[in-house]
């Protein structure tokens, strides 16, 4: 049997793809599959030439759940090479929130290069709208002047 | 004077304040330098997506069916109107190759891929991208234009009226002369019924056509009326015709005459046809049916040249390449894909001769950049067709951009504004009346980086839903393409700037599409 469109209907569109074991697969908006993803920021400090150490204390996380579920916020001080979990534990998501949730998670890590990354750890959608870490300066101050 | 000159380095900030990141939606960026981007762009993302301002996780995947029993080459639609009922028919189709090496056809029916139709030719190449055009999907391997279609044809039938004298009628008590629809079970055309009137004397005698439909009879129409004037004449209206207007007849339908009025002083003799018996010139009646649809799988014309590739531009069929000729260039007949001989009617063909960074440079893959501009690419250079207006020479070819190419056939995609494609460098580019336009610059170095060698497998797909363009290419020399960057194309339209992310890692795959509503 064939799908029967009446004329001047426009129905939406899939993306389909034939997989390597050879399956006819689609796009599916409504699930995940995957049980990983995660999105891994830049330097947050900006460094430049002058390399200056910070420490990062705090980051706050806006966010919204499709279910109980969880995710983890992870920074690195080394440029991304290991990541380091949250002291107060995993973001957990409850089922029936539908607006926009606020989160606080805690570390203590200083280096020059502070990434932050969203771990996603399991097949529930969730959307990370915002983030704000909180930074502490600290390393050496630089004096300067001229002597008259 | 002392030390009053030195004075600490001025702090002009709150530094625990300083990021605030109030979005995360910049994009990723691997090429450029993490000190000087802005932090909130991304170095790595795997699964996730940028939505609405933020990220999440990425979407899932459902498989449709059961398993192919070997490689799915493409996945395509197939759409084609349907002349019995009036609307469009649309299937998913997946196109497979069989152990001997043979194209298979299956059709999706609810859940399920039914009604394997093979080739009689084995495909000479596994990277095929079919086109749906004028009722036709047509595609082809590098040897030959395959196609699919669909549809009911048109069946010639004939009925007679009943021999003589069961066929005839002299006045308006006259039982009505039935004709009995016996050839076929399906009518739904164009019928017209055969008959004389032979009329005598000064009058006229006026008749009515029906048909009985299976539960009513319905007069058709008005009176058809024949007359004279002369007292002793004897006038034959021979092979007269009734055009039915359009009904739903089957087997088993009646079609009638009788005379409903006969004036004057006339005398009428009415003689419906019977060509079998009586020997009368036409039957009673010949009508056209529609046959349930029949699926045709097979070459597209036994005069269809060799190519690589073909694409719709134009209302034609421009085929590129061909194991014969790499370099050829042809066109078929405006509006008449099978027809490609016949020169005076507008098919015709060129070689292209005067590659300018290389003399043999192979045509690759085409496709329209615009209603009324297509573009062929080959592996270091791109033409221009357009549309001469000269029949004789149907398709105008002019050299368009040189030292810049394609390698990967599937990878050609139309897209909003123009035509996109992976240069032969590996940089995603899109191809627009104004030029090529590279908008890959973020993830370009990583791609150089990343042992791409199989340039032919890239794969690209423009899903029309999410305004997204998938573009597949073949990580560390796989066979196939096995890691996907997603295009947002809503935002470059916002803001011009090329969004890319890493698509779902699940995706390793050989065909990709963007279809109608799968199941």
């Amino acid at each position: 049997m064939s799908t029967i469109h009446q004329p001047g209907t426009e129905p939406k569109r899939d993306l389909v793809f034939g997989d390597t074991a050879h399956v006819v697969q689609k796009l599916d908006t409504g699930s995940v599959n995957s049980t990983d993803g995660y999105w891994a920021s830049k330097d947050i400090l900006g460094n430049d030439s002058v390399r200056r150490h910070a420490t990062l204390s705090l980051v706050t996380v806006w966010f919204i759940a499709a279910g109980v579920s969880s995710f983890k916020v992870q920074a690195s001080v080394d440029g991304g090479a290991s990541w380091v979990d949250a002291d107060n534990g995993d973001v957990v998501t409850a089922s029936d929130v539908l607006s926009w949730q606020m989160v606080t998670k805690a570390f203590f890590l200083t280096g020059s290069d502070i990434r932050v990354r969203f771990l996603f750890n399991t097949g529930v959608l969730i959307a990370i709208h915002r983030w704000k870490p909180k930074i502490l300066v600290r390393g050496e101050s630089e004096m300067t002047g001229v002597l008259v | 004077m002392g030390y009053d000159g030195i004075r600490p380095i001025q702090s002009t900030e709150e530094p625990s304040a300083r990021p605030e990141f109030t979005r995360v939606d910049a994009g990723l960026e691997t090429r450029a330098d993490p000190a000087t981007i802005s932090p909130a762009h991304a170095s790595e993302m795997v699964n996730v997506r940028f939505e609405e301002g933020g990220v999440r996780k990425d979407y899932g995947f459902l498989p449709i069916g059961a398993t192919a029993t070997s490689r799915i080459l493409a996945i395509t639609d197939y759409t084609r109107f349907d002349p019995l009922s009036k609307i469009f028919v649309k299937k998913l189709l997946r196109l497979f190759r069989s152990s001997g090496g043979f194209a298979k056809i299956e059709t999706l029916s609810g859940a399920s891929w039914v009604t394997p139709l093979t080739s009689s030719f084995a495909l000479a190449n596994v990277l095929v991208k079919p086109f749906n055009t004028q009722g036709l999907l047509v595609w082809a391997d590098g040897d030959r234009i395959h196609r699919f279609s669909e549809g009911p044809t048109v069946f010639d039938a004939i009925d007679d009226f009943p021999a003589f004298p069961a066929n005839m009628i002299t006045t308006d008590l006259d039982v009505p002369v039935e004709l009995t629809l016996a050839s076929q079970t399906s009518i739904n055309g164009r019928w017209v019924v055969h008959y004389r009137v032979t009329l005598i004397g000064s009058g006229s005698v006026s008749l009515r056509f029906g048909y009985f439909n299976g539960s009513t009879w319905v007069e058709d129409g008005d009176a058809v009326t024949f007359s004279q004037s002369g007292i002793n004449n004897i006038t034959v209206f021979d092979d007269q015709e009734y055009v039915f207007n359009e009904a739903d007849l089957f087997l088993g339908s009646k079609i009638r005459y009788r005379i409903v009025n006969i004036s004057g002083d006339a005398s009428a003799v009415v003689m419906g046809y019977n060509n079998a018996t009586d020997g009368d010139p036409f039957p009673g009646c010949t009508y056209e049916f529609w046959t349930v649809p029949v699926t045709t799988f097979g070459l597209l014309s036994n005069d269809a040249p060799s190519a690589s590739y073909v694409f719709p531009f134009e209302d034609r069929l421009i085929a590129l390449g061909g194991n014969d000729n790499p370099q050829r260039i042809a066109w078929s007949v405006d509006g008449d894909l099978f027809n490609w001989t016949n020169f005076d009617g507008g098919a015709g063909s060129l070689s292209v001769l005067d590659a300018v960074t290389d003399p043999v440079d192979p045509m690759i893959a085409g496709g329209k950049v615009t209603d009324n501009v297509a573009a062929v690419f080959r592996k270091r250079s791109i033409l221009r067709l357009t549309e001469s207006g000269n029949i004789l020479f149907a398709i105008n070819v002019q050299d368009w951009v040189q030292n810049q190419g394609c390698e990967s056939p599937l990878s050609v995609t139309q897209v909003p504004g123009g035509l996109f494609f992976v240069r032969h460098d590996l940089m995603p580019c899109i191809l627009t009346p104004q030029g090529v336009q590279p908008m890959g610059a973020s993830i370009w170095e990583e791609l150089k980086q990343s042992q791409i060698l199989n340039k032919e497998v890239i794969v690209a797909a423009y899903d029309t839903a999410l305004n997204e363009l998938y573009v597949g290419y073949p990580y560390n020399n796989a066979g196939n393409a096995t890691t996907f960057w997603v295009f947002d194309n809503a935002h470059w339209e916002a803001t011009q700037q090329a969004r890319w992310r890493r698509g779902p890692a699940q995706m390793n795959c050989h065909a990709i599409a963007v279809v109608e509503e799968a199941p």
